[in-house]
């Protein structure tokens, strides 16, 4: 007689490979094991299309549909939630022989993926007005910054992805051609937003944690306006000072 | 020393989603408690504003459908933290968890899969009921599911199963009447009998729902009006447990909210009756 554990064991073994035979179940049921095989793909299938509406325009329902039954099995579910289940799908369509006639979908599922992410991510308050007014211009260089958990930059280096996403938003035809595109993706109070940045390096280092003078230092357009925006939007949570 | 949560009003409940949200908003419609699923609200922004303004005008019910309790391995501390957090901000009158399964060596199964009653899982799952009801600071009701498959050599009925839980761990029972019944149709329970090994007062919530049959198999889709039979199964567990909150569930195939709101209206006439006439003192 199995115990607990070893039953679980046996039902998981039989839900991850569907030949083998669930000598747990009794006899009349062992083909229901199907159900919960199905089920357990069909829920994360069903959710995925919410989380990349614009692959999903690119390629269509049915496309998207078959990509995604690919990506579930090849790709194990990583939580419970499935506002999670998603992270891989960009680097999956990337090895993804059938979509290789589409070279800039990875990049559009990481900006899609970005989005979703924002829309879902956790809550946090401003930096307070009070510890920016305190700060000495001397002090600037030396800060590191801490974004609203929302903050993404997503950027390719050869497709024109916030083109493309505009498009799917009822904007211009996107031109392939138009090379590589950076896109900023944060949150505020009406919803999720997102901004074309054409010099993203400067931004991406200071999100990665480099100190405002290291950053500033790489930009080669006038960092100002986009970093007061920053700022105005109430992205910035925390600051820390890096002087020795 | 478990807590125990103010409770619902006694009254008809309706399960909110998504698409609902604007209009229920816009509309406020007359509804005695909603109950939403917990992992939908987890972080923050649009989701949780939206439910933190329902929540102003009526008591909620957060329902999760993702810690799956019955697992071998450790709770998703990740999960159950976003659980805490959540029940932090909305203050629900109710919290409920399935009587499931969900994980096994670090993988996730997206479903509520059916604990099997065997030597060993009492003992686990009253640890991690415990331990949910410990992180929460309060009582969690646990609910019996539909399931498909059976177990070889189970040593108790599920209604057993979670009659022990409640006597070892102070937890209480979110009864779902629509699963039971879904159970008689694909393994023979006998809803009747399982409705009877509830302990009566530890019933904090009644569901319904209505599920489709697909090559023979009843399958629990919350995709369906509420059938002929499940109604009356509903009028055996109140005759059973007393006056309880009872909600009405639908996830697959959602009408627009007015049309769930005729069939709420229809539940609460029933229940309506039968909950005013227990509440009488003998």
């Amino acid at each position: 007689m199995l115990s607990y554990a070893e039953a679980i064991a046996d039902f998981a073994l039989g839900l991850a490979d569907s030949n083998h035979v669930p000598g747990s179940l009794t006899g009349q049921t062992q083909q229901h094991l199907a159900i919960y095989r199905n089920n357990v793909r069909l829920n994360r299938i069903d959710a995925l299309p919410a989380a990349f509406p614009t692959v999903a325009a690119l390629v269509g329902e049915d496309y998207f549909r078959a990509l995604a039954r690919e990506y579930v099995k090849a790709v194990p579910a990583s939580s419970a939630n499935l506002h999670d289940d998603g992270a891989a799908l960009a680097a999956f369509i990337a090895t993804f022989a059938p979509a290789t006639a589409l070279p800039y979908l990875p990049d559009v599922a990481r900006l899609d993926w970005a989005l979703h992410r924002a829309y879902h991510a956790a809550d946090a308050a401003p930096l307070d007005t009070a510890t920016l007014a305190a700060l000495q211009p001397a002090q600037f260089a030396a800060l590191q910054l801490q974004f609203h958990p929302a903050v993404a930059l997503v950027r390719s280096s050869a497709w024109p992805i916030a083109d493309i996403l505009t498009m799917h938003q009822g904007g211009a035809t996107a031109m392939l051609d138009a090379g590589g595109q950076s896109v900023l993706v944060w949150r505020n109070a009406t919803g999720v937003q997102h901004l074309p940045v054409a010099d993203p390096a400067w931004l991406a280092a200071l999100l990665g944690g480099q100190s405002l003078g290291d950053t500033l230092a790489q930009a080669t357009q006038d960092p100002n306006p986009l970093l007061a925006r920053l700022f105005a939007e109430g992205l910035i949570s925390a600051i820390r000072d890096t002087t020795p | 020393m478990i807590m125990h949560a103010p409770s619902l009003p006694v009254a008809a409940g309706l399960g909110l989603r998504s698409p609902h949200i604007g209009s229920v908003l816009a509309e406020r419609p007359a509804v005695g408690w909603w109950e939403v699923h917990s992992e939908n609200y987890f972080g923050g922004g649009e989701p949780i504003a939206a439910l933190e303004a329902i929540r102003a005008d009526y008591p909620i019910s957060l329902h999760g459908v993702g810690l799956g309790l019955g697992s071998i391995e450790p709770l998703d501390a990740a999960h159950l933290a976003a659980l805490k957090q959540l029940v932090q901000r909305i203050a629900p009158v109710l919290i409920s968890e399935h009587l499931c399964w969900n994980r096994h060596q670090q993988r996730f199964f997206n479903d509520l899969l059916p604990v099997p009653r065997l030597e060993g899982a009492l003992p686990l799952l009253a640890e991690r009921i415990n331990q949910v009801q410990h992180a929460l600071g309060r009582q969690i009701l646990i609910e019996n599911v539909s399931s498909y498959v059976g177990f070889q050599h189970e040593t108790c009925s599920e209604a057993e199963l979670l009659a022990e839980l409640v006597a070892r761990t102070g937890c209480g029972v979110l009864l779902d009447v629509n699963n039971l019944y879904v159970n008689a149709l694909n393994l023979g329970t006998d809803p009747l009998a399982e409705i009877a090994r509830i302990p009566p007062g530890c019933v904090g919530e009644i569901h319904v729902a209505g599920f489709e049959t697909v090559n023979g198999v009843s399958i629990d889709t919350h995709g369906a009006p509420v059938c002929a039979e499940v109604w009356a199964l509903l009028d055996v567990a109140l005759a059973h447990v007393g006056p309880t909150p009872v909600l009405l569930e639908r996830d697959c195939n959602l009408p627009p909210l007015a049309t769930l709101l005729d069939e709420y209206a229809q539940l609460a006439a029933r229940i309506a009756p039968q909950q005013a006439a227990q509440a009488l003192p003998c």
